[in-house]
């Protein structure tokens, strides 16, 4: 028994790393046809009959849900009272000692950065540990690199490099810029104004992605490669790190906070969020590039 | 005709409902990998629109202040929990979705296709 388990181990391992698993030699990889979809009458009857009994227990469990979902919504309270359940004291006193306590007008951003600045840590390590898992996945090396795979890639680069559009490549050097500016903008004023570190990140990175695009991933290479990578998000994850344990020791023991929270409505303002909101910003600017170029490229 | 007063007022709700079993549909009916995730996100999003809902209040602003001369009213703003949670739950989706979509791809470097049930015939004629 547990010398099928471990096969069963060993080959779930083996696909980790892009290999067949063990008992086969690594052959050269299958030819990339479609395989032709199981009609009736094959050796798998019991599949189809699967398939037909799922979709219509399928088909029951959509519409029970949409029925029990339908009936919920008209014994819910109303849409835009007053007095709803969930305006209750909570929200009040963030609302009402937010400015106070935070230093943040903001309130959305006092209270995740905060209130609730663990369960914000915790987001950010979700998002550092789905970069690291699609790196695990999708990162190439020599198990998962066929010779045609490369030559496609290198194709792909001469004639990205041959036909470089005039108007595109004109385009982003404008528009780069202001992208990173408009970045930068909503991570620093994430405290006084909408915004905040992920959404500040997204649009940066989605700066760097447009930039990939159109220059070829070596470009970007030459100003953000692996080890700035590495760098950049494990630094800002524990700085991150550093400013909360240093926030929640100070203040569960009844001590005043080490940042001042300065004048509301400032930039330099509202204690640790600024700096927080710029670290999460950072992290979340590599992951997004780094989805990018992975599911694109595979490397970075 | 109260049924339909009751509907109307709680439109957000109903959008979000009917998004949420779309995507139920899609999750549970289609067999491409790739849908299934759409829907997946389709539901997610649904959530979000329900929970955003749920914390509006009419005729008030959102939660940002400008005025600090006073002490600010619960009465001016509202509802901000709503809007944090969502924030959390927007990057966790961002996050499982990747996940998601790096595992598709991989699943169909062995298997060269996307479609449920054609892999698991394959599956099976492994195990064999």
């Amino acid at each position: 028994m547990s010398g099928e388990k471990f096969s069963r181990f060993h080959r779930f391992a083996a696909w980790v790393d892009g290999e067949e698993w063990c008992g086969q030699p690594a052959a050269s990889p299958a030819p990339r046809e479609k395989k032709p979809r199981p009609g009736k009458g094959s050796s798998l009857d019991r599949y189809q009959l699967y398939r037909r009994y799922s979709q219509l227990v399928g088909a029951v469990f959509c519409l029970t849900l949409f029925g029990v979902l339908m009936a919920t919504v008209l014994h819910l309270p109303l849409f835009g009272s007053p007095d709803n359940p969930t305006n209750n004291e909570v929200s009040q006193r963030y609302i009402e000692r937010g400015i106070e306590e935070t230093g943040a007008a903001n309130i959305v951003a006092g209270m995740i950065l905060s209130y609730r600045v663990f369960d914000t840590f915790g987001e950010s390590s979700v998002l550092f540990l789905a970069a690291t898992c699609v790196t695990i996945l999708l990162r190439r090396d020599h198990n998962n690199t066929t010779t045609s795979d490369l030559e496609e890639m290198a194709r792909e680069d001469r004639s990205g490099k041959k036909d470089r559009d005039m108007i595109l490549r004109t385009a982003v050097l404008i528009l780069l810029p202001l992208s990173a500016l408009v970045g930068v903008y909503v991570m620093l004023f994430g405290h006084i104004s909408p915004g905040g570190g992920f959404s500040g990140g997204a649009i940066l990175g989605g700066g760097m992605i447009l930039y990939a695009q159109t220059f070829g991933n070596a470009n970007v290479r030459r100003f953000f490669n692996e080890h700035m990578y590495h760098l950049i998000k494990v630094v800002c994850l524990m700085g991150y790190g550093l400013f909360l344990v240093d926030y929640v020791m100070t203040g569960s023991s009844g001590l005043p906070g080490h940042v001042p929270l300065g004048i509301p409505g400032h930039i330099i303002s509202a204690g640790i969020i600024m700096p927080i909101d710029l670290l999460v910003g950072f992290e979340v600017t590599c992951t997004i590039y780094a989805f990018y170029a992975l599911f694109s490229k595979g490397e970075l | 005709m109260e049924l339909l007063t009751t509907l109307w007022i709680q439109r957000y709700m109903v959008v979000s409902v009917l998004l949420f079993c779309i995507g139920a549909f899609s999750l549970v009916f289609n067999p491409n990998l790739i849908k299934k995730l759409i829907g997946f996100d389709l539901m997610d999003n649904a959530i979000y629109l329900m929970l955003t809902s749920a914390g509006y209040i009419d005729g008030r602003i959102a939660p940002i202040v400008t005025d600090f001369s006073a002490a600010p009213s619960a009465e001016h703003f509202v509802n901000p929990i709503p809007a944090g949670l969502v924030l959390t739950g927007i990057v966790v989706s961002v996050s499982v979705t990747a996940f998601a979509l790096a595992l598709v791809v991989r699943i169909y470097q062995k298997y060269h296709t996307v479609y449920l049930d054609v892999i698991m015939a394959s599956m099976k004629k492994e195990v064999d």
